[in-house]
Order: structure tokens, then C-alpha cells, then sequence
């Protein structure tokens, strides 16, 4: 008797042990380039990928810059304009004093320098840069040559990364470069540092532990970038929440868009390999930050059938600021697609 | 000959409509204060089809209800404990012993071996899904579904097999299709808690599978092969559509019994792409092999089961042509479970008791093929890769005495480990459950029968409930006529998953909770019962129960107090539900039939919101109606079975708020559905019977689910995947006893 039963369940776990058997598929070769994204810095989970990748179209460059590796981007143009850390959702709230040795922690009683992410309210808005990257719209208010505010700066926990203590900063104008005062808001040192204006780049940054550093490439060198980054949500009203794996193209240099989406996927997949030069000049480009935002992708909870990965149905034509076209596609963007979170594949095309 | 079957249909949900509607012209009295029913329900009669049929088919029930209500002032013919009418359907859930339907004081549902072979299910959700009250949700993205009863989803109701607890690695009960279908002889359904006895989870019902015994000194042998298709989707043998065989062979000597049984369930998967890959419905492997040996003297028994199952999900996803890559996730399931039992007899006494150890592995493997260069490697995901172990064991004794023919009492005590190990739960936690329980069935007079009884527990990790009490009564008018009533409390532990589950990505965060409560339940019921046995099998019974169940506690996801960044278990909500059932029965000759109608009302869960109490109804309410009718030929004995459900229009609440901050109701609505089997049995040569038939006659897929915010203009859809439509099927079967031969 033991020995039928041994038997059957021998017989049984043979049965469930079927070899894998791969589907023979014909592999067609790519057209164009194709990229895969470094977002992950240091083995974390892709969901929360420590770089933001930029991306330069016609050198096939792709570079990965930490997120959290800076506090403060000075804009290179003609308005003297701060912005915070959109990518690593930092917040800020603008005092009333100048003094910045008199900022304390004391100023943070009863009033919100931070906002809590997984209740976000609208009024949550008056705490950060305006999604759209209007650059007049920051919140810190535009710098002049005296009488500027002190700041209280949340360095930001979106997206995994670690709390840091507030600080305290001021921003002053001086001719083409900015005067930067900063210092933990809990102490009593206060550093200095100058940004000197180069209008090669959108912004000069700055970093509170590590003074100035180099985060974008020129501006006429990258063409869009893959982050995480403050944007905003509809929770029955639009209130400002963190999103991972948003592309934003650099609508400072006039980097425009269009989106193409179609019925099927096999319809998609046709019309990027038709898509020419020629389909161009009756499309209407727009100069949005978001004109890509996440319309590429789509995620999924626990428990739901949406399976996470790239939309399929979609690609994109984009215009860089030199009058060059491209389609770009996106290829894949978590496991559920064959891809990894955090190292999504690009695809894209120079239309000659 | 499809509009012949269309009247017919048509027929059955009148009749049941008219019944379930002159019921509640007659039990206005009990539902004075819901008179919304009432109203609800007329309304909803006029606004149907219905209205096509109803003036000439209630003529047919007048004749049920005269004999129904001429019956109370007949007078009493037999002894109702003379024991014979050996047709009655017996129970042995919850009973002192193996005993008549009518005898039972609970208010049990029995689907017997019969029912079964006529749907020729291929797993319990086949059988069970045409009964009142049950339905099945499935999880696409696993390929496994839960059960619902009256209103409460599977976590809250007690599947046991000859009384043992099936486990359940979650709160799905996946474990109802992991059973080898063809060894159940009868599947016993008890309505509201049987906490005492069972303990935990027994909050809406009791589910108690029955296994066949065999006949003294005989050969058994018994095999089937059934082929079915996927709605369109067959192709013979191993490929598309459903294949199951199985077998089972015994012996059964005087004092000793032997059985083994091996069944094989092979469902292809539906709904894939030209590569077979990206199913709606996954692929699914079962096998399930099974031993039992019982050793039996005059007066004690010693029975030993075990059965192992393995089972194997495949979830393909569809080839991403960007990458030329895509990923193939398992889900294997093994588990070993064994039970011995044994039961002894005294003159006045009875000993029995129960020991069983179920060991549960899971394992999750995420493959990524790279067509490329045909390679597959592991998914690096959190998740992807997951092996997950479950361990239970049981001890239950129980010890009977009949003091006197009027009072036998019963005490027992139940001993549970439980320990868990895997994904999302923190650490290897184990539990450990002791209880101690006693009944009494009191008889002051023939007619009545008193049930008390009590439970006290203890629990190794959280407050375990106090004292839980039941009550239940049963008196006969007279042989044909009797009524049940019963309070009766029951409770479902934290799970070990609640308690210590752990999850935290970058957007979620949620943790167990070692402080929960138990969840714990309010039942009351009542019922009337009327049975008249005739000649041969011929018999007619009518069964009407209302009933009205509070849940309290319930556990569900909350933002932890404490942490505004961390979701946790809590015992937050509260629940309701109430109803009213009938159910008849009628066989003459070769004529079976069966309908029922059921009126379900559940706590809208709007209502819970201060603001919005006086915009909603306490109760949303929901209809169904069933239709059962099978013939057998005398003379050829070929047998035809019709099965047919009707599930009403279910509307549901919940409480949002809108873009200024204000509360408002949002209405979900799913459709209602139809869903009818049928099938034709014929007995072939030599122990061979043929079976076919078609499921899913209305070829339902989805199931409309929409969701509108009240006053809004714009709704969204999402559809409930129901089934994988009309499908047809095909059964050999063959039985040898040596003993009938």
C-alpha cells in the first residue's frame, strides 16, 4: 500500500515539474537606439530609485545624477529664481525674518514647514515650486539684492529617501550671482556661498552638505529626464503627492512634444515604424514640463489585475531645441513587461 | 427548442417569485419594522419581465400552500421517533450522533452525492454556486476565487472536511477547489454560527463535506474521465478546456476498510493570445492523491486520512515585442494533510476524538524568458520569488452521556497550533488555542428539544473572546410540522496573517497588529420546517427561515493612529446583515423539483457615516431565485437535470468625499445574472454511466459593476469576470461494487 501512495506521489510531483518551454518568436532587429535607464544608485528597490536619468537624444547619452545629491537650483536666466528639490518632494516655508541667525527652531511652532504624503491637503500647494515649472511661480519668493526672507527647507523624504534635519537658508542677488547664506535650523553656524550665473545650464545647484555641485547637463545637452518628483493628484480634488518614475523634458530650453496613442498595440507598433520626418509638419508640438509626465506608464497595487509596465498603445514625438525630430518609445518599465523597476528601456529614432 | 427551455426557465422564476411573494404577504408581521422590504420588493416584482407571466402561474402554488396550511389541523399519524422513513436525508454536523434532518435542531442544507453527479462538477464551485445565499469572487491575477454566504466573504465561514478545518493560506477560501470532488457524499450547509463546537471562523455558516464510506465486505472500484470545454475554447486530451480523471478503489472487510483515490484536474486556461500566453483565466494542475484506512470492532473505530495536494497556477504574461521579453510566474501549492479519528461506544456514552496536522507550502517563482537569446532568468523583484509555510494542528475530544432519555449532554475541548512563515508576515510567528465547550439536549416534553451550549477559550497571543453562548430549540407540532429558533454567538480569532503581516515598499506600509480583538457575531434564526413523506421516494418539503445576523469588530486596514504613515490591522467596522429564505422541495416519481427564493439584506456601509444616515437606506437588498427540476425516464432510466439561478440587481454604498469636502454616497451596482445547467445521465452497460451537458446556458463572461457618485453624471465601469461562457462537458464513468454485482 505505502508503496502505491509513494508511487502516485512520485508521479504527481514529476507531473507538476513540466520543464519551462520557451515559445519560438521571430526577433526582428531595432531600429534606432535603445537605453536602458540606471536609476537604481545603490540596490534599492526600483520603486524608489535613488537617480534621476537625463537623457541627450542625439548623443545617445544617458546620465544618471542622485536625487537627493542636491538642495537648491539656481535659475541661469534673466529672473533671479530658487527652486527646491522637486525630486526628492522637499518642501519650504518662507519666514518673516531676514536675520538668518535669528531663525530658529522656534519659528517652525505652529506653522506647517512640511506636509504629511499620505494625506496631502490643497492648501499643501503654498509649500512647494507650482507643478507646471512656471519659474515665477516658486516658493521662494524672487530674489533681490536686499531685504530677502529666511527659509525654512524640508529636504524632502520622497521616493526613499532618508529624513534630514530642517535648515535654515537665505538667498540674496549680487549682479549675476546669488548669495547663499545656509545652516542647520537646530545650530548656530551659518555657511556662505556664491552661484555664480552660466547660461550654459538651466540652473546652477547647491547642495547643503556638499556646497556646490554639478547635477544637469548643458541645457542644450539633455532632452528629457526619468525621475521621481513632486507632482500633483486628483483625491477628489488635485493635491500635491510624489510620483516615482515621471518623465519631464526640459521645457526651459523649449523641448516640445507630441503624444501618439492608438487603438491597439500591434496598431502602435506599426505606426512608430511608419512614423517619417514627413508626418511631422502636421503635428502640434506643446512646450510642456508634463507633456510626458506619467501618460508612458501605468502601476499597479497589491491584489489588482493591471499588470505594471510601459503603455503600450503609445509613443511619442519629440522636438529638441536644435529643430531635430524624434519618436521615442517606451519599452519596458517593471518586471510585469520583462523589464526591472528603476531601469526602464527607451527606445528612439532621428526622423530623417 | 431554446424557447421551449426559455418558458420554462420563465416558469421556475415565477413560481419561486409568487412563492417568495405570498410569503411575504404572510409574514408581514415578522418584518413590521422593515416595512422597506415589503416595498423594495414589490416594486422590483413590477418593474421586471416577470409581470409577462404572472397572472396564470400562482394557480400552481395554491395547491402547495393549501396542503402547507391544511397540514397544521391533520392529525398526528406516526411517531416522529419511529425511525421509518429511512429516505430522509441524514446530518451529522454539529449532531450527538447520525441523525434525520428533522431531528436536527440546527437549520442545515444538504446537498447530496445525487446533486453532485447530475451537475457532474469537477470542484465544489460548480455545486455550489447554484445555491441560495453562495456566491464566488474570483482573483484573476492568481487564478483562485472565495466564497461568499449570506453577505460575508470565505474568512468568515468554516469549511471542514468529516469535521476537520480545511486551511487557508489567506483569507480567500481557495481550499473549497482543492478537494478531490468525487469521494464527497454529501455536503452539509449550516446556516449562522456553529462556534461551540467549531470555534473560530464559523461566523456565517458551516460548510461540512461528508466523504463516502464504503459497503461491508466488497471491492470497490470506481474511475471517470471527464472532458470539458473552456467556453469555445477545446481541444481533446491535454490541450484547451478542462480534462479531470480520477480514481478510486477500496476495500472494506469486517474490521478493516482501505481506500486510495487519485484525481487529476487539468484546466488549460482561456482566454490566451496566439502564443497561448496572457490567459484571462490561468492555466490550472491539480493532483490530488488520497489514502484511508479505518480499523473497526463492535464498539470503537480508528480512522485514519490522508491526502496530499499539488497544485500548479501558471500566470504568462504577454510578450513585450519592445524588449522581445516576458515573464512566466508560478504559483505551486503542497499540502500534506492527515487526520485520524476515533470514536468509541459506550451503553449510555460516547467517546470520540479527532487529530489532524496540515502542512502548507506555497511557493511563488517569477521567470523573465529573454527571446533574444532564449534564456530565462529569476525576477529580482521583492515578491517574486516567495516560499511561504503554514502548519496547523488540531486536536479535538468529545465525550457524550445520556443521562436519561430526556437530557444527554456533551463535553469536548479543542486543542490549535498554527504557525506561519513567508511573505508579508513579520518573523515565524505560532499561535496556540486551547478551548473548552459543552451542550446539553434537554427533551421536557416529546415535542421539544432545548440545545444549550457554551465555549470558553484561551489564546496564546491575543485576548481571546469571553464566554461565547448558544441557544437553540426545536419543537414539532406534529410529525410533518416543526420550527427552529436559535441565538447563537460566534467569533473569528485574528488571523496569524493579521497580526503579523508586513509589507512596506516605498508607497505602502502595513503592519500587523498583535493587540486585535476577535471578531465576533450576534445570529438569530428562525425556521419552519414542513416534510410529508409519501410512497417510494415521493415527498414534499417546505422550508421557510428568516434570519438576522450583527458582526462586530471586524478587522480591515487603518491608518494607525499613532503613526499617520503606517497602515494597520484594526478591529474597525461594524456589519449586518438580515434575510428571509424558502426553499421547496418536491419529488413524485420520477419528478424532482426544487426552488427557492432568498432576500438578502446587508448593512450599507454609507450609513455608517453620520452625514449621510438620513440620505441612504440602512439596507441594501438583493434577490435570488432558483430552479431545480430533473426527470428520469422509467424505462431507459435516462435522467435530465435543469439547474437555474437567478442573482438580483445588488446595489451597495460607500462614503466619499467630494471636491468640497463634502460627504456623498457613491452607489456600486452590479447587474443581476442568470446562470443554468444542464445536463442528461445515462446509465450505459456494466457499471458505466455517460454523462454530458452544457454550463453557463446564458453564456455570462462579465458581470456589470458600475460605480456612480449620487447626483453625479459620469460613472465608471468595471466589470466582474464571471465565467469563461457556455461550456460543454463530457463524463465516463465507471463503478464496480462486488458486492451489488
Amino acid at each position: 500500500m505505502k508503496k502505491i501512495v509513494t508511487g502516485l506521489f512520485m508521479l504527481s510531483l514529476f507531473a507538476a515539474c513540466k520543464k519551462e518551454t520557451i515559445e519560438d518568436v521571430t526577433v526582428k532587429p531595432s531600429e534606432g537606439s535603445k537605453i536602458q535607464l540606471e536609476g537604481i544608485k545603490d540596490g534599492e528597490a526600483g520603486s524608489a530609485a535613488g537617480n534621476a536619468v537625463f537623457v541627450d537624444f542625439s548623443t545617445d547619452k544617458a546620465t544618471p545624477v542622485a536625487r537627493a545629491s542636491w538642495d537648491l537650483a539656481f535659475y541661469n536666466g534673466n529672473e533671479a529664481r530658487v527652486f527646491i528639490n522637486n525630486m526628492t518632494g522637499a518642501t519650504a516655508y518662507v519666514t518673516d525674518k531676514t536675520d538668518i541667525n535669528a531663525v530658529s527652531i522656534a519659528d517652525t511652532v505652529g506653522v506647517k514647514v512640511s506636509f504629511d504624503h499620505t494625506d496631502p491637503q490643497v492648501t499643501d500647494f503654498n509649500l512647494i515650486d507650482a507643478v507646471n515649472g512656471d519659474i515665477t511661480k516658486t516658493v521662494i519668493p524672487e530674489v533681490k539684492a536686499t531685504d530677502n526672507k529666511v527659509i525654512i527647507i524640508d529636504r524632502g523624504t520622497g521616493g526613499g529617501t532618508p529624513a534630514r534635519d530642517l535648515v535654515k537658508v537665505k538667498v540674496s542677488k549680487d549682479g549675476d550671482s546669488y548669495k547663499v547664506e545656509y545652516g542647520a535650523l537646530n545650530g548656530t553656524s551659518v555657511q556662505t556661498a556664491t552661484i555664480i550665473k552660466n547660461a550654459d545650464y538651466n540652473f546652477q545647484y547647491l547642495s547643503f552638505d556638499n556646497g556646490s555641485v554639478n547635477v544637469e547637463p548643458k541645457k542644450a545637452e539633455w532632452d528629457i529626464v526619468w525621475t521621481t518628483s513632486m507632482y500633483e493628484f486628483n483625491m477628489g480634488v488635485l493635491v500635491p503627492y510624489i510620483f516615482s518614475d515621471l518623465i519631464i523634458t526640459n521645457y526651459l530650453n523649449n523641448v516640445q512634444v507630441v503624444e501618439k496613442t492608438y487603438a491597439t498595440e500591434a496598431e502602435a507598433s506599426q505606426a512608430y515604424t511608419d512614423y517619417a520626418l514627413s508626418n511631422t509638419s502636421s503635428e502640434s508640438f506643446v512646450n510642456d514640463r508634463w507633456a510626458i509626465g506619467k501618460g508612458w506608464r501605468q502601476t499597479t497595487m497589491p491584489g489588482s489585475t493591471t499588470k505594471a509596465g510601459t503603455i503600450k498603445t503609445k509613443f511619442y514625438v519629440v522636438k529638441d531645441a536644435n529643430g531635430n525630430y524624434y519618436k521615442l518609445k517606451f519599452i519596458s518599465f517593471s518586471e510585469d513587461d520583462g523589464g526591472q523597476r528603476g531601469r526602464p528601456e527607451i527606445q528612439y529614432a532621428l526622423l530623417k | 427548442m431554446s424557447f421551449l427551455f426559455f418558458i420554462l426557465v420563465a416558469f421556475f422564476i415565477e413560481l419561486s417569485y409568487s412563492i417568495a411573494k405570498a410569503l411575504i404577504n404572510k409574514t408581514k408581521l415578522l418584518l413590521l419594522q422593515q416595512t422597506k422590504i415589503g416595498k423594495q420588493y414589490m416594486s422590483s416584482l413590477h418593474s421586471s419581465y416577470f409581470n409577462f407571466f404572472l397572472k396564470p402561474l400562482p394557480l400552481a402554488l395554491v395547491g402547495l400552500f393549501i396542503s402547507f396550511h391544511t397540514y397544521s389541523q391533520q392529525q398526528e399519524k406516526d411517531s416522529i421517533f419511529s425511525n421509518s422513513e429511512t429516505l430522509e436525508e441524514v446530518v451529522v454536523t454539529g449532531q450527538y450522533q447520525a441523525q434525520s434532518l428533522r431531528q436536527s435542531v440546527y437549520q442545515i442544507k444538504v446537498i447530496d452525492e445525487k446533486k453532485i453527479e447530475y451537475k457532474a462538477a469537477t470542484n465544489l464551485q460548480q455545486v455550489l454556486n447554484g445555491e441560495l445565499g453562495i456566491s464566488f469572487s474570483n482573483d484573476m491575477a492568481v487564478g483562485a476565487s472565495n466564497i461568499s454566504y449570506l453577505g460575508m466573504g470565505g474568512r468568515n465561514i468554516k469549511i471542514l472536511v468529516n469535521g476537520v478545518p480545511l486551511l487557508d493560506r489567506g483569507d480567500m477560501r481557495e481550499s473549497l477547489n482543492q478537494i478531490d470532488i468525487s469521494q464527497i457524499k454529501r455536503i452539509e450547509i449550516v446556516q449562522g454560527p456553529m462556534a461551540i463546537i467549531y470555534g473560530s471562523d464559523a461566523l456565517s455558516g458551516v460548510i461540512n463535506i461528508v466523504t463516502k464510506e464504503l459497503e461491508q465486505d466488497a471491492w470497490y472500484l470506481q474511475a471517470s474521465v471527464q472532458e470539458e470545454s473552456a467556453g469555445k475554447e477545446y481541444f481533446p486530451g491535454t490541450k484547451k478546456g478542462l480534462h479531470v480523471q480520477q480514481i478510486n478503489a477500496g476495500y472494506n472487510e469486517k474490521s478493516w476498510q482501505a481506500k486510495i483515490g487519485m484525481m487529476h484536474y487539468d484546466f488549460y486556461g482561456y482566454g490566451a493570445d496566439s502564443l497561448d500566453r496572457d490567459h484571462i483565466w490561468k492555466p490550472k494542475t491539480q493532483w490530488i492523491p488520497s489514502l484511508e484506512l479505518s480499523w473497526r470492532k463492535s464498539d470503537y473505530k480508528l480512522h485514519y486520512h490522508t491526502d496530499y495536494l499539488q497544485e500548479s497556477i501558471a500566470s504568462k504574461s504577454k510578450i513585450n515585442w519592445g524588449n522581445y521579453k516576458a515573464t512566466n510566474q508560478y504559483f505551486y501549492t503542497d499540502r500534506w494533510s492527515h487526520s485520524l479519528q476515533y470514536n468509541q461506544r459506550g451503553i449510555n456514552s460516547k467517546w470520540d476524538a479527532m487529530a489532524s496536522f496540515v502542512d502548507y507550502k506555497r511557493q511563488t517563482r517569477t521567470n523573465i524568458i529573454d527571446y533574444t537569446n532564449k534564456t530565462s532568468s529569476l525576477s529580482t523583484r521583492p515578491g517574486d520569488q516567495d516560499f511561504s509555510v503554514f502548519k496547523s494542528a488540531i486536536f479535538r475530544a468529545n465525550y457524550f452521556y445520556e443521562w436519561n432519555p430526556k437530557l444527554s449532554t456533551q463535553v469536548g475541548t479543542e486543542y490549535n497550533y498554527d504557525q506561519a512563515d513567508g511573505d508579508r508576515i513579520l518573523g515565524s510567528p505560532d499561535i496556540h488555542n486551547i478551548a473548552l465547550y459543552g451542550t446539553a439536549e434537554y427533551k421536557p416534553i416529546q415535542k421539544l428539544k432545548i440545545k444549550p451550549g457554551i465555549r470558553w477559550a484561551y489564546n496564546s497571543v491575543y485576548p481571546a473572546p469571553p464566554l461565547i453562548p448558544s441557544l437553540n430549540v426545536l419543537y414539532h407540532f406534529n410529525d410533518d410540522l416543526s420550527v427552529r429558533a436559535a441565538y447563537t454567538r460566534g467569533f473569528r480569532a485574528p488571523a496569524l496573517r493579521e497580526l503579523y503581516f508586513n509589507f512596506q515598499d516605498v508607497n505602502h506600509n502595513i503592519v500587523g497588529n498583535t493587540n486585535l480583538k476577535a471578531e465576533f457575531s450576534n445570529s438569530l434564526t428562525a425556521s419552519v420546517l414542513f416534510t410529508k413523506f409519501g410512497e417510494n421516494e415521493d415527498m414534499y418539503i417546505t422550508e421557510l427561515g428568516v434570519f438576522y445576523n450583527e458582526y462586530h469588530n471586524l478587522i480591515d486596514y487603518a491608518l494607525n493612529p499613532n503613526n499617520p504613515n503606517e497602515y494597520i490591522m484594526l478591529n474597525v467596522a461594524d456589519y449586518s446583515t438580515m434575510g428571509l429564505q424558502l426553499e421547496q422541495k418536491y419529488q413524485y416519481g420520477p419528478l424532482g423539483l426544487k426552488i427557492g427564493a432568498i432576500l438578502l439584506g446587508q448593512y450599507n456601509l454609507a450609513a455608517a457615516t453620520p452625514e449621510l444616515r438620513d440620505s441612504v437606506s440602512k439596507y441594501n437588498w438583493t434577490t435570488e431565485a432558483s430552479a431545480e427540476i430533473n426527470y428520469t425516464f422509467p424505462q431507459t432510466k435516462t435522467n435530465l437535470n435543469l439547474f437555474y439561478k437567478f442573482s438580483g440587481r445588488q446595489n451597495s454604498f460607500s462614503a466619499n468625499t467630494d471636491a468640497n469636502n463634502n460627504w456623498v454616497a457613491v452607489q456600486n451596482t452590479r447587474d443581476p445574472y442568470h446562470n443554468a445547467d444542464f445536463s442528461v445521465i445515462q446509465p450505459l452497460f456494466s457499471g458505466c454511466t455517460l454523462s454530458l451537458g452544457v454550463r453557463n446556458i446564458f453564456d455570462v463572461t462579465t458581470i456589470k459593476n458600475t460605480s456612480q457618485q449620487m447626483g453625479a453624471v459620469h460613472n465608471t465601469v468595471q466589470d466582474i469576470n464571471f465565467n469563461y461562457g457556455r461550456s460543454y462537458f463530457l463524463k465516463l464513468n465507471y463503478s464496480f461494487n462486488s458486492k451489488t454485482k
